[in-house]
């Protein structure tokens, strides 16, 4: 099956009670995947991690714009973009102020997924970039 | 999506107060909170024997884990402790890669939690003299 234009984008409140429903959607689309069950639950928790990082990490004229998801699914490859307007490092905040779990939700990012890029934009956009790749054999 | 923190008080073997903190539900950016008032005020209530059971947690990230990690913090910073029980491999996993699983005592289920509670605690020191984590 083509996969090559299957892209579904997502907009969420900057509010934590959302960080949930980007969970579902990327558990919906990665579960009918070739994932393990594992690697479902390794990508909705990279996933959450995105979002709360993009919901504390923003300059304060951004605080009203939404968050933007984007899943990309191609055959054995799932792309993830978080898009936090107004989440630039450098208008937003200082390294050294940013939370205490930021360092742990990095490291859950990296560890889980294969690839992780973090990037800003010309718009002070902050971009997270997560690319998943399936392999599944056991099933 | 339903999360609740029911508490039960316990005792240990010397007498001490112990509190059991039972989650339900999944710990994350929107819930950890609860967790983390829930926590505070065992702290203003004096209560530094604590037990998380996480048996019925399906999820956590990294803020529910920085809620537990304060939560140990204070606990020791009081003399007392702060036990994980029961969970799933998923979250034991989660614990490993972070290297969490070695800042705390993680044990199968809330009898054997109150169990290393009871060695904790009988094997410690004054509050004052011990160094901070």
């Amino acid at each position: 099956m083509d996969y090559q234009d299957d892209v579904v984008e997502l907009r969420i409140p900057r509010k934590p009670e959302y960080v949930s429903v980007a969970r579902l959607a990327v558990s919906g689309i990665a579960g009918r995947m070739d994932f393990s069950y594992d690697e479902v639950e390794d990508i909705k928790l990279a996933m959450g991690e995105a979002c709360t990082s993009a919901m504390k990490d923003v300059a304060p004229e951004f605080a009203a714009s939404p968050l933007t998801v984007r899943y990309e699914r191609e055959a054995q490859r799932l792309t993830i973009e978080v898009i936090n307007p107004g989440g630039a490092r450098s208008t937003s905040k200082a390294p050294e102020s940013l939370p205490p779990d930021e360092p742990i939700s990095r490291l859950l990012m990296e560890v889980l997924m294969a690839e992780v890029d973090v990037f800003e934009d010309a718009d002070r956009n902050l971009h997270v970039r997560m690319v998943k790749y399936a392999s599944r054999e056991d099933e | 999506m339903d999360f609740s923190v029911a508490t039960k008080d316990a005792a240990l073997a010397n007498g001490q107060p112990a509190v059991v903190a039972e989650v339900v539900g999944e710990v994350d950016v929107y819930t950890a909170p609860r967790l983390k008032d829930r926590l505070l005020q065992f702290e203003r209530e004096g209560k530094r024997n604590i037990v998380v059971d996480l048996a019925q947690v399906g999820f956590i990230d990294s803020v529910g884990l920085g809620v537990l990690i304060g939560g140990l913090r204070r606990a020791r910073a009081g003399g007392g402790t702060l036990v994980l029980a029961g969970p799933n491999p998923r979250i034991r996993r989660i614990l490993d890669i972070t290297g969490l699983s070695s800042a705390f005592t993680v044990v199968q289920d809330v009898p054997e939690a109150l169990e290393a509670l009871n060695r904790e605690v009988a094997g410690s020191k004054p509050a004052a003299a011990q160094g901070g984590t």
